[in-house]
């Protein structure tokens, strides 16, 4: 089979090449026969990529000392599960794997386009073929998964025991696929510019890509700082670390494109910006590869540094200097017939969720690269953590926060006083009210949390009220049961209401986090025997027992802490562990975790002595955490529903909810 | 009667005395402290590590201190062993001799010299050069760290500005109330929709 790899690999770089260099000729001359043939490129690059990969399974699964990669990241007694994840554990793994979903994700487009976008489609496939042999060549030349070992070993050096959890079937998986996703719009845009069809059809075409995309993205950001929460064992969720970074920056552009696209749709305008953000949304991606894979800035993420790193930094400077001379050639033809009618609308308030959306994405950036540039500059190596990012992001996060609440309460065109009033009457009570009493709660001492809360509280508000309207509006003008019409709310009008639902995970989740960091509580015991108690933020702590288990990779001291609440109910037993692994230095962490609504109890074996049953002991009270996941799930729930694949109903025309949406929008169902 | 010794043993009696009473003194001391030594001496973190000290288990779990000053330092710092995590997450989970050192040397520099946390990342950013800090000083060139993102925002928000003037047109025309609009695309929904069931 690795033979069978090798050559897939070779066949799969000759058909991409042959796809990108055939696809264009195609498109420049308009040879329909050569568009023709590109799109057989692309697909037997699919092909080849597909038994690539299935290959590298076989050989993960087999233990196929023989090749490197294998060696390097599996060992025998490495259970299934892990080992087919160890497919990209690596980074030749991670670039197949890459390569490979783009290939998939460009069989899916020939498939979805073989009668619609003709125009577009050579110039798509070219793109898509020229970044697909790319990352081929990569794979192939650089960073080759069936490279052969040389000597086989007996046996494997085994996965990282940080990369030993379940978050290693999501999370990498999840964020390449997001990554790559947005190469598909990015070559819809690059099309558009260069056959000058620049009107909605490729911005409607690429809807559910940019989407679907971005949800990936957001389910491996997620799962990035929950396998962070559970593994890394400090404490915390998000480090700001820079591959952590990498990973919030496409997100952070792609959002403000899935806001600034909508007002493309409703009024043709912002063109340039629109293809700004795609590539901007592309570029940082490949550049979140590049931070990630070439270790130029230290990271946790360390284990994937190598040398391919140029080569990654040369595509984002074709991508953005290719489609920037692009733009600028296009750009009579995009400023088109762009118009504010009023200060006080719709657009100028997804106008401003745009400018804070890229400020936050270019602070990000910037700390995230201040090293490198310091050095320059000064020859002096700095470092930019937590402390930086905190302090700068917050103040944007909470200007967002009130953008949420704002936006979708203003009317398309022009807001008119009556509008403003009477759709910020009652969220704006609520939000006093609620900054009333949580002030007066808090005493004043944790006033950044209040003003995040009662910011929460206005845009939940505003949210709960637009429901409320849409199914009054819906039961007067249907008659149907509320269960029924809050079911059609959504399935009548998806993007609307699962906006709405997104919103509120992402105020249910900076809610979480807001509380997390006001209102945690930490112990540090240097030393607790077995059978000690602890009280800490109202819990008592016993820690019961402490065992061992040793294995040929590893020996693992679990300890045993019984939690009890204020009043001495019995809340179970939760296990922490640290494992010594024989070929780690560093010992790996598991912390036990007692997750309720109100807070997690997060238990820390730091530092265990079997021989005289005690250990240094770390525990947290950590409020808000189970906000924050569940924040993220109703995030998840929300994209989901937007983008959930619909069939038009023929008895409620597309022109009839959107009459519906802005009837509700500017509250004249009262 | 009393042997005649009894008299001359006067001194030896206070002598026996004080001694009792020093081994008591000591003894409840050594009692009390013992945990605190053993665990000093035992564990993790700013103290030495695992295996080196009395086998006697604490009476009660023993806290390391942490000051909120402390703790700003400790969180300030990037520690050295290329966790990349700052020198008081690193103490939480991977428990390192370098965040070892820096967290005792912390302390040194807060609870005994009294210095401030602001002193003492000064002091350590003078010791191990700036990289050890985990956000770039406030000052000189770093200042550009700091300034840009808002400066950009800045910009961004008066180009906005200035844009969202252009795009507005001089004189509107009659776009007219936009409830009104909407309400006469909802008369035009239902007219269709009875038409349909009709």
């Amino acid at each position: 089979m690795t033979g069978i790899g090798r050559l897939a690999l070779v066949l799969a770089l000759g058909s991409a090449t042959w796809s990108a260099v055939v696809g264009f000729i195609g498109a420049r001359r308009g040879l329909r026969a050569a568009t023709r043939t590109a799109e057989g490129g692309l697909r037997a690059a699919a092909f080849a990529l597909s038994v690539a990969a299935f290959a590298l399974f076989y050989a993960l699964v087999t233990r196929d000392f023989s090749l490197e990669y294998v060696a390097s990241y599996t060992s025998r007694s490495l259970s299934l599960f892990y080992t087919l994840g160890a497919f990209w554990a690596g980074q030749a793994g991670s670039l197949l794997l890459w390569a490979w979903v783009l290939a998939l994700y460009g069989a899916v487009v020939l498939r979805q386009n073989r009668i619609r976008n003709r125009d577009l489609m050579p110039y798509v496939v070219s793109v898509i073929a020229v970044v697909l042999a790319f990352f081929t060549f990569l794979v192939v030349f650089l960073s080759n998964p069936f490279t052969s070992s040389g000597v086989t070993p007996a046996d494997g050096a085994g996965l990282n025991p940080l990369l030993q959890n379940y978050g290693q079937w999501i999370h990498p998986v999840t964020l390449y696929a997001g990554y790559v996703g947005f190469t598909v719009p990015f070559a819809f845009a690059v099309a558009a510019l260069a056959t000058g069809n620049l009107g909605d059809v490729w911005i409607r075409t690429v809807r559910k890509w940019s989407l679907w995309s971005w949800l990936l993205l957001t389910v491996g950001v997620m799962f990035g700082a929950r396998w962070a929460y559970v593994e890394l064992g400090w404490g915390g969720f998000w480090g700001w670390d820079p591959v952590e970074n990498a990973s919030l920056l496409p997100w952070l552009t792609g959002t403000a494109y899935l806001h600034s696209v909508m007002i493309q749709e409703k009024r043709g305008m912002l063109k340039v910006w629109n293809v700004f953000l795609i590539v901007a949304t592309f570029a940082l991606s490949i550049f979140g590869t590049f931070l990630t894979r070439s270790g130029v800035i230290s990271s946790v993420h360390s284990f994937s540094e190598s040398s391919i790193g140029p080569f990654l930094i040369l595509a984002v400077a074709v991508i953005v200097l290719g489609s920037g001379a692009l733009i600028v050639w296009r750009l009579p033809e995009l400023r088109g017939d762009d118009r504010i009618d009023a200060f006080v609308s719709r657009e100028s308030s997804f106008l401003l969720n745009n400018l804070i959306l890229l400020g936050m994405a270019f602070t990000v950036f910037w700390g995230t690269v201040f090293p490198l540039v310091a050095e320059a500059v000064r020859g002096v190596k700095v470092s930019v953590g937590g402390p930086f990012f905190e302090g700068m992001m917050t103040p944007l996060a909470v200007a967002l926060l009130a953008l949420a609440g704002l936006c979708p309460l203003l009317a398309w065109r022009k807001a008119s006083a009556r509008n403003v009033r009477r759709n910020f009457k009652g969220p704006a009570i609520a939000g006093a009210l609620g900054a009333v009493g949580l002030l007066l709660l808090s005493r004043g001492r944790h006033l950044g949390a209040d003003v995040v809360l009662a910011m929460s509280i206005f845009v939940a508000a505003t949210i709960v009220q637009e429901f409320w309207r849409g199914l009054r509006a819906r039961r007067s003008t249907r008659g149907e049961s509320w269960g029924r019409s809050f079911v059609n709310l959504f399935s009548r009008n998806p993007r609307r209401y699962g906006g709405y639902l997104i919103h509120l995970g992402v105020v249910i989740l900076l809610t979480g986090v807001a509380i997390n960091a006001s209102y945690k509580v930490e112990k540090r015991l240097s030393a607790v025997a077995v059978g000690q108690s602890a009280q800490v933020g109202g819990y008592t702590v016993t820690f019961e027992d402490m065992q061992t288990e040793d294995t040929p990779e590893r020996s693992t001291v679990i300890g045993f802490f019984r939690i009890r609440d204020a009043d001495g109910k019995d809340l179970g037993v939760v296990r922490s562990e640290k494992s010594f692994y024989a070929t780690q230095e560093q010992p790996s962490t598991e912390v036990g975790i007692r997750s309720t609504p109100m807070a997690d109890i997060y238990i820390i074996l730091t530092t265990p002595d079997v021989q005289k049953r005690i250990a240094a002991v770390s525990y947290l009270i950590n409020p808000g955490m189970y906000w924050v996941w569940l924040g993220g799930l109703v995030v998840v729930a929300g994209g989901v529903i937007v983008g959930w694949p619909q069939r038009r109903r023929r008895e409620e025309p597309r022109e009839v909810l959107d009459a519906t949406e802005e009837l509700v929008a500017v509250g004249t169902d009262a | 009667m009393r042997p005649r010794s009894s008299s001359r043993s006067a001194p030896m009696r206070r002598c026996v005395r004080g001694f009792t009473l020093a081994a008591v003194v000591g003894g409840v001391m050594l009692f009390a402290l013992a945990p605190r030594v053993a665990s000093a001496t035992a564990m993790y973190g700013p103290h030495p590590q695992v295996g080196t000290g009395s086998s006697m288990a604490p009476h009660a779990p023993v806290e390391v201190p942490v000051s909120p000053e402390l703790k700003k330092v400790l969180e300030g710092l990037l520690c050295q062993c290329g966790c990349n995590l700052d020198a008081y997450q690193c103490q939480q989970t991977m428990t390192c001799d370098v965040s070892t050192a820096m967290w005792d040397q912390a302390a040194l520099m807060v609870d005994q010299e009294g210095k401030t946390p602001e002193q003492a990342l000064e002091a350590f950013a003078a010791d191990y050069g700036e990289y050890v800090l985990a956000a770039p000083m406030k000052r000189g060139f770093n200042l550009v760290a700091w300034v840009l993102p808002f400066t950009a925002l800045g910009l961004g928000a008066v180009v906005l500005a200035i844009a969202l003037r252009r795009l507005r047109p001089r004189a509107l025309a009659p776009a007219g109330d936009t409830a009104t609009q909407v309400d006469q695309r909802y008369l035009d929904q239902l007219e269709r929709e009875l038409r349909e069931d009709g």
